[in-house]
C-alpha cells in the first residue's frame, strides 16, 4: 500500500507536503480526512508558514512511544523565543495537537514565571489600561498574593 | 478551525502582534495552569482584562515555598478558594508544601473540601516534613466520588515514612494511584486492604513503601493492568494480588538494607493470566546467595503466563548459584516471547550464564535473546 500524501498551505499561499498518517496525530485534520477524504489541499488561513513549518517538522518526528515526551519536550526548548512559541501553540491549538500545544504553553510558563509583571506584560503583548491609582487600587486588593 | 481562503499573502508583523495580545482562553488558561497559583493570581494585576482570569483556572497548582511564613499561606489559600469562580470545575490540584503536620492537616482540609466539591480529577500531593514522629496524611484526602489519579509522596528517602488510613479507601472512579514513601500497616494493622474499594483502579505504583511488622497486604482490584513496586524499605510477610487483568508488573524483589533489616518479596496470587511484561530488579548484591534461589523459583511459578521478562544482571548471578536446583524443574515461563537482561544499573560487565539462559528459553525456543549492554 502506498502511503497517502496530503498537502497543507500556510496563510502565505506555501505548500507543505505530509504523509496523511502523520497528518492525522492533528484531530483537526483527522476530522477533515475523515469527512470529505481531504485530496486537495488544506488551507490553514491563521497559520503563517514559519510556525507550519514547525508544525510539519513536529507531525514527522521518529520517536519511540518512551522517548517522545522528551523529544516534545527539547523540540519546544529549542524554539525558546515566547512568540515562536505562542504562534506554535496557536497552530496546535487550531489543528488540535495536544501534546505540542501544552509543551508549547508548558514552555512559556516556564520562561515568563520569573518575569516581573512589566515584562509578563512585554512578553505577551498586554497594555497595562489603568491609571497608576487604579494599579495601586488592585494591588491592595491582592496584596495577600504579592 | 475557520477553513476559508485567505488572501493575505505576506506575514505582517503588526498582525502577529496583535494575534498575541489576543490570545484565545484556551492558550492563556493553559499556560496558567502550569504556573504557580500565586503567579497566576498576580496576572490580576496586568491589566482590566486579566483581572478574573485567574478565576477560572481549572488547575490549582500550590505551594508555600514562597510564602514567609505559615499564616500567610493559610490565608493565601482560604482567599484564593473563596475568590475563584465557583461555576468552574477543578480538574487538577497540586499541592507542594513543607511544614509539620499540624499546619499540613487544616490546609489539606481546606483545599480538599473544596477541590471535592468540585469535582477535582488529578490531586497530586507532596509533603517535606522536617518532623520526627508522626506525619498523618489526613483521613478527608480519601473518599471521593470523582476522582481518577492521585498521588501522594513524603519526602524522599525520609528514615519517618508518612501514614495514611488503614481502612478501605473510598474511591470508586481512581484509576491511577502512586504513593511514595508511605506506611502501609503497622504494629496495630498486620493485615492491610486498602484498595479494595478502588473498582476502577488500573494503575497502582508503590514507590519506597514501609510496609514493615504487616503479615499480610492485600491488592485486591478486578480492573488493575499495572503494577509497580519500587525500591520497598520493607516487605510485608506476605503480598498478595488479586488481580485477574494484571498486564504489566515491575517489582523490586527485595529491600535494599536499611534500618529494617532487609527482605524478599513473598507474593501469593490467584493467577496472573493475563500477565504481559515483568520486569524485576534486586538492586543490590546482598542477595546474591544460593538461599535465594528457591525464592526467585517461586515468583517465577507465580509470573508463568508472562511472555516478555526482564531481569537483572543480579538474579541472573543468583540464578547461576543454584543450578541443581533451576535444572531440577523446567522452567515455568513457557509462552516467553522475549527475555531481556538489563545491566544498566550494574557496573558489572555483563556475563550471563549459559545454563540460566538456555533454561528459559528451554519451553520457548522462538523467544527473543537481549542483553542490555550500557
Amino acid at each position: 500500500m502506498s502511503k497517502k500524501t496530503l498537502t497543507l498551505m500556510s496563510k502565505d499561499k506555501q505548500l507543505f507536503n505530509i504523509e496523511e498518517h502523520l497528518a492525522v496525530q492533528s484531530v483537526t485534520i483527522r476530522n477533515m480526512v475523515k469527512e470529505d477524504g481531504a485530496s486537495s489541499v488544506i488551507p490553514l488561513p491563521r497559520v503563517d508558514s514559519e510556525t507550519l513549518a514547525l508544525v510539519i517538522e513536529y507531525l514527522n518526528r521518529q520517536q519511540a512511544p518512551e522517548e517522545d515526551e522528551d523529544y516534545v519536550k527539547k523540540f519546544v526548548d529549542e524554539r525558546g523565543e515566547i512568540p515562536t512559541l505562542l504562534e506554535l501553540a496557536q497552530a496546535a491549538l487550531d489543528l488540535d495537537i495536544k501534546k505540542l500545544m501544552d509543551a508549547a504553553c508548558m514552555k512559556v510558563a516556564d520562561l515568563i514565571k520569573d518575569f516581573t509583571l512589566e515584562e509578563v506584560r512585554e512578553a505577551l503583548r498586554i497594555e497595562n489600561d489603568r491609571t497608576p491609582e487604579e494599579e495601586k487600587a488592585i494591588r491592595d486588593e491582592f496584596q495577600w498574593a504579592f | 478551525m475557520d477553513v476559508v481562503h485567505d488572501d493575505t499573502t505576506s506575514i505582517n508583523e503588526e498582525e502577529k502582534e496583535d494575534r498575541i495580545s489576543n490570545l484565545p482562553d484556551d492558550i492563556v488558561h493553559r499556560i496558567l495552569s502550569f504556573l504557580d497559583m500565586k503567579h497566576a493570581i498576580q496576572t490580576s494585576t496586568l491589566s482590566k482584562k486579566w483581572k478574573r482570569v485567574w478565576t477560572s483556572m481549572s488547575h490549582l497548582n500550590l505551594s508555600n515555598q514562597t510564602f514567609g511564613t505559615f499564616p500567610q499561606f493559610s490565608k493565601f489559600v482560604r482567599k484564593a478558594l473563596s475568590r475563584r469562580n465557583h461555576h468552574t470545575e477543578v480538574s487538577a490540584v497540586k499541592l507542594s508544601f513543607t511544614g509539620t503536620a499540624y499546619n499540613f492537616a487544616p490546609v489539606v482540609k481546606r483545599i480538599v473540601k473544596y477541590a471535592y466539591v468540585h469535582n477535582v480529577r488529578h490531586v497530586t500531593m507532596m509533603w517535606f516534613s522536617p518532623g520526627r514522629i508522626y506525619h498523618g496524611f489526613p483521613e478527608c484526602i480519601f473518599s471521593s466520588p470523582t476522582l481518577k489519579h492521585l498521588t501522594l509522596a513524603m519526602n524522599e528517602r525520609s528514615r519517618y515514612p508518612g501514614s495514611i488510613p488503614k481502612l478501605a479507601w473510598d474511591f470508586p472512579a481512581l484509576e491511577t494511584l502512586s504513593l511514595s514513601n508511605l506506611r502501609l500497616g503497622d504494629y496495630a494493622c498486620k493485615s492491610v486492604d486498602l484498595f479494595s474499594k478502588c473498582v476502577n483502579l488500573k494503575d497502582l505504583t508503590l514507590h519506597q513503601s514501609s510496609m514493615s511488622c504487616v503479615e499480610l497486604i492485600n491488592v485486591c482490584a478486578p480492573q488493575l493492568r499495572n503494577l509497580t513496586i519500587t525500591d520497598p524499605y520493607h516487605f510485608p510477610k506476605v503480598f498478595n494480588v488479586v488481580a485477574p487483568q494484571l498486564k504489566n508488573l515491575t517489582a523490586s524483589v527485595s529491600t535494599r538494607l536499611n534500618f529494617h533489616g532487609f527482605n524478599f518479596l513473598q507474593l501469593s496470587t490467584e493467577g496472573l493470566n493475563s500477565l504481559e511484561k515483568v520486569n524485576l530488579t534486586m538492586s543490590t548484591s546482598m542477595y546474591i546467595q544460593e538461599i535465594y534461589v528457591p525464592k526467585l523459583l517461586d515468583l517465577f511459578q507465580k509470573l508463568r503466563s508472562a511472555k516478555f521478562l526482564i531481569l537483572d544482571l543480579y538474579i541472573i548471578h543468583t540464578l547461576s548459584l543454584g543450578l541443581d536446583q533451576l535444572l531440577r524443574e523446567p522452567c515455568p515461563f513457557n509462552s516467553l516471547k522475549c527475555l531481556k537482561i538489563d545491566t544498566l544499573k550494574q557496573d558489572c560487565i555483563a556475563e550471563v550464564s549459559a545454563e540460566v539462559r538456555d533454561y528459559f528459553l528451554e519451553s520457548s525456543s522462538s523467544a527473543a535473546f537481549i542483553v542490555d549492554i550500557p
